[in-house]
């Protein structure tokens, strides 16, 4: 055990590394793309004439050399400053973020873990009863290919307006208000893992070794849970790191349908505005969640099966 | 962890007695020189008080001034202010904050969006705490109208030189109501001020603006009785909704339009004869009964009907007499001697926004132009981006554009087809110097008659160049909740959260 723990770690430490060049690679990135696009915060300014929008970009400093204001930026950066919003004068980035991030989360936890757990007690279940596929791959690929701007419309006139069970918009109703974006997210998580898992069990259940424990007369739901389960687990993983780290950064439409100020809509509008610090700052926290995550299934998916050989992980 | 954050995300469930309206996009600032956009202005509205304010159906009625006098020659206002106003944190509402505050907007370093309409103001002087006289460099009719916009409301003196008025802790206003929570894509909560006296006591202790900028979700929202209005719909929505939702749905005509302007540094459209042509090829009737459903009503004029005294004699295009097919005749002939044809056809960019009705209109224009010979690209933008791209007047050949009166007089539009009137952006390099004159005479003319008579001369100038195309006047359509009373339609579309009552 000692050993492998070494090992684990050992293997780590060149993924960690590149990782911490990843995130500066996301950020700068963004932060020349950002710049790049036509238009700027000040733009509004233009009906004054070009003066007024001038005097404002001299007093941002965006007049600077592009690479002056990067080095800036990385100053910041370094610091943990993100500075402070273009367009809403006064207000730091990291509030508009921390804000935002708080109401996405609040969404997206509960969503994933609903998502994982129905999805797979569904496989399981589907494994262990030998459903046949046919109803149940239809229901899945409805979860799964239905887009947020249709079913949150949808469920919103279903049991907002129809059955007035629950709000249609806003976080200031309670829990209630959190109902149907959850649901929302849900769906498309649980019929993916689900049918990720499904495939994986089915493939270890035929496999020689489960085939061998079966003749020796263990029950199939033993078999599932005890035997194939574990590596079973393991795409799955791979498929949640980057869905629980994009279900974290917010997520566009289902925000916007339910009028959420989460981070995910905050991205849109101040992508809309040239609001540089914030597209910057938002895009390297979800920078910074994929790669954490992916580091965190990368380390998880070795633990459970030391076997594996994922690139760059191995020597 | 999961409980610590639904905690922090429950602020304060909405109480029965809250107004709680919807506005179509965030605010940006509560600093009276910094804002222009609808939800803005409709948020400090409730926030401050001007000199002179609006009642419930948007006429002018004495604010923190109860009475004003002007001199003979309209160039000086001497206001007298109510000792009974005051600020939210109890301290007095004198002459010297309007001083200071009208100070501030002229400052060039402020960059207010609104300054420009202000340049009339020669000199502003507090001779006491309730005594302001403001001399102006020409007589201006409109000049009351201007002191209720939210560019000459009073800035509390801890705020001038701060950039703090998001900050609920901080706010400082002379308003019905004051900031109370503030969150961007979220709401912003405002709440009666005890000592606020007025012409009427608010019945809503709270008024809530929820930020909804998709107008389907603001409707789902209004029909679960979560809002209370829901401002600006598009035709095609209301179409949608059909007749369900009864009296509560508010159209009136606003003074408002829909137009074109026309490029003329483009070598094409410098060509007065091919302006003449696209001008003659919209069907404005097509565009009002058919494509927005008769919600919105044909142009034939520049300026939209609706202000007291004016046009003093009809104005219309010169072409009104023609049937609609000698109009399209007319047109394919000058078009085939500028040498165009639907076989060799002129390509045109129209730059448009992503509004609903907008885009409706300019597909249908699209369309109208085909016979004539004209092959339409659109260019089409976000909102923001394609205003912003308009102000840089290059880039494009034709541009769609809305425009809404800031203040009640037909400057507000007759302006939009000049380089004149600092007070209105005009979209294209177009200028005409018969304009420029007309507007300069009327701005020094102090018979009020008469100049009505300067500005139509405009408006007609305006209208035979062709280079600024009217095309419909908007409506403007909201939803409003049976649950609210004391609304009145007014074609400004300014509704004060203080005249509205619960109704039982």
């Amino acid at each position: 055990m000692h050993l492998a723990r070494r090992r684990l770690i050992l293997a780590l430490i060149p993924r960690a590394i590149w990782s911490v060049i990843a995130i500066w690679l996301v950020s700068t990135l963004s932060f020349f793309v950002s710049r790049a696009a036509p238009g700027g915060p000040f733009d509004n300014l233009l009906r004054l004439g070009a003066h007024a929008r001038d005097n404002q970009i001299v007093a941002s400093g965006l007049d600077d050399p592009l690479l002056v204001q990067y080095g800036r930026f990385l100053s910041g950066f370094w610091h943990g400053d993100f500075g402070e919003s273009l367009v809403l004068k006064g207000v730091p980035v990291v509030n508009l973020l921390s804000e935002s991030i708080v109401v996405s989360i609040s969404i997206a936890i509960p969503a994933l873990v609903i998502g994982i757990v129905f999805g797979s007690l569904a496989a399981v279940f589907a494994v262990i009863q030998n459903f046949s596929d046919g109803f149940f791959r239809i229901f899945l690929a409805l979860a799964l290919t239905l887009p947020a701007f249709l079913t949150a419309p949808l469920l919103s006139l279903f049991f907002a307006v129809w059955l007035g069970w629950l709000p249609a918009g806003g976080v200031h109703a309670g829990l209630p208000s959190f109902v149907l974006p959850c649901l929302v997210l849900t769906l498309p998580i649980a019929a993916m893992v689900c049918l990720l898992l499904l495939e994986a069990l089915r493939e270890r259940m035929s496999s020689p070794d489960i085939l061998a424990s079966r003749a020796k007369g263990l029950g199939t739901s033993q078999l599932v849970r005890s035997h194939a389960l574990p590596s079973a687990v393991i795409p799955v993983l791979n498929f949640l790191a980057p869905t629980v780290a994009l279900a974290l950064a917010g997520a566009v439409v289902t925000e916007t349908v339910f009028d959420i100020p989460g981070s995910g809509r905050l991205f849109i509008q101040s992508a809309l505005a040239r609001d540089y610090p914030v597209v910057v700052a938002l895009a390297t926290f979800v920078g910074l969640l994929i790669i954490g995550l992916n580091l965190l299934a990368d380390a998880l998916t070795l633990w459970l099966d030391p076997r594996t050989n994922i690139r760059g992980l191995e020597p | 962890m999961l409980a610590v954050i639904f905690a922090m995300s429950f602020a304060s469930p909405a109480a029965a007695q809250d107004l709680v309206r919807a506005i179509n996009g965030n605010p940006y600032s509560f600093d009276p020189h910094k804002v222009y956009t609808a939800p803005e202005f409709e948020i400090l509205y409730d926030l401050y008080e001007g000199l002179v304010s609006r009642n419930g159906a948007g006429e002018l009625v004495p604010g923190v001034a109860n009475d004003w006098s002007v001199t003979s020659d309209g160039l000086r206002y001497t206001f007298q202010l109510r000792p009974s106003a005051k600020w939210s944190d109890g301290s007095q509402v004198v002459a010297e904050d309007f001083k200071a505050s009208l100070e501030r907007l002229m400052t060039p370093g402020t960059a207010a969006p609104y300054a420009s309409l202000f340049e009339i103001i020669e000199s502003v002087v507090a001779a006491d705490d309730t005594t302001l006289t403001i001399k102006l460099a020409n007589p201006t009719a409109y000049f009351p109208s201007l002191l209720a916009l939210p560019a000459a409301f009073p800035i509390h003196g801890s705020l001038r030189e701060s950039e703090a008025f998001t900050s609920p802790a901080k706010f400082v206003g002379n308003g019905a109501y004051q900031l109370d929570y503030w969150r961007f894509n979220d709401r912003a909560e405002l709440v009666r001020v005890s000592t606020y006296i007025g012409d009427v006591k608010p019945a809503f202790k709270r008024v809530i603006y929820v930020v909804s900028e998709d107008e389907n979700t603001c409707v789902r929202r209004f029909q679960s009785d979560e809002l209370d209005t829901c401002p600006q719909l598009s035709t095609g929505l209301v179409r949608e909704l059909g007749p369900g939702l009864g009296a509560q749905l508010r159209i009136v005509p606003g003074l408002a339009s829909y137009y074109l302007s026309l490029n003329t540094n483009d070598p094409v459209l410098n060509n007065r004869d091919v302006r003449r042509a696209l001008d003659l090829a919209i069907d404005r009737q097509t565009l009002a009964n058919d494509t927005l459903q008769g919600l919105f009503s044909p142009m034939e004029s520049w300026v939209p009907t609706g202000f007291a005294g004016y046009p003093p004699a009809p104005v219309a295009r010169n072409f009104a007499k023609l049937t609609k097919f000698q109009r399209l005749q007319e047109s394919i002939q000058l078009m085939t001697n500028a040498g165009y044809t639907p076989d060799t056809p002129l390509t045109l960019s129209l730059a448009h926004s992503t509004l609903p009705d907008e885009a409706l209109v300019m597909q249908e224009i699209a369309r109208m132009w085909e016979p004539i010979g004209v092959r339409m690209e659109r260019e089409v933008r976000d909102f923001a981006s394609h205003y912003a791209h308009l102000g840089t007047k290059q880039g494009y050949q034709i541009a769609a554009a809305g425009w809404i009166a800031d203040f009640v007089d037909p400057l507000s539009f007759v302006g939009l087809g000049s380089n004149a009137a600092s007070s209105t952006p005009n979209y294209t390099n177009f200028s005409d110097p018969v304009i420029e004159t007309l507007l300069d005479n009327a701005e020094s003319e102090p018979d009020p008659q008469q100049r009505m008579v300067l500005l139509s001369e405009a408006e007609q100038r305006i209208l035979d160049s062709h280079a600024h195309l009217s095309l419909v006047t908007i409506s403007l359509i909201s939803l409003v909740s049976d649950r609210i009373g004391g609304w009145q339609d007014n074609p400004l579309g300014v509704n004060l959260s203080k005249y509205l009552t619960p109704n039982e």
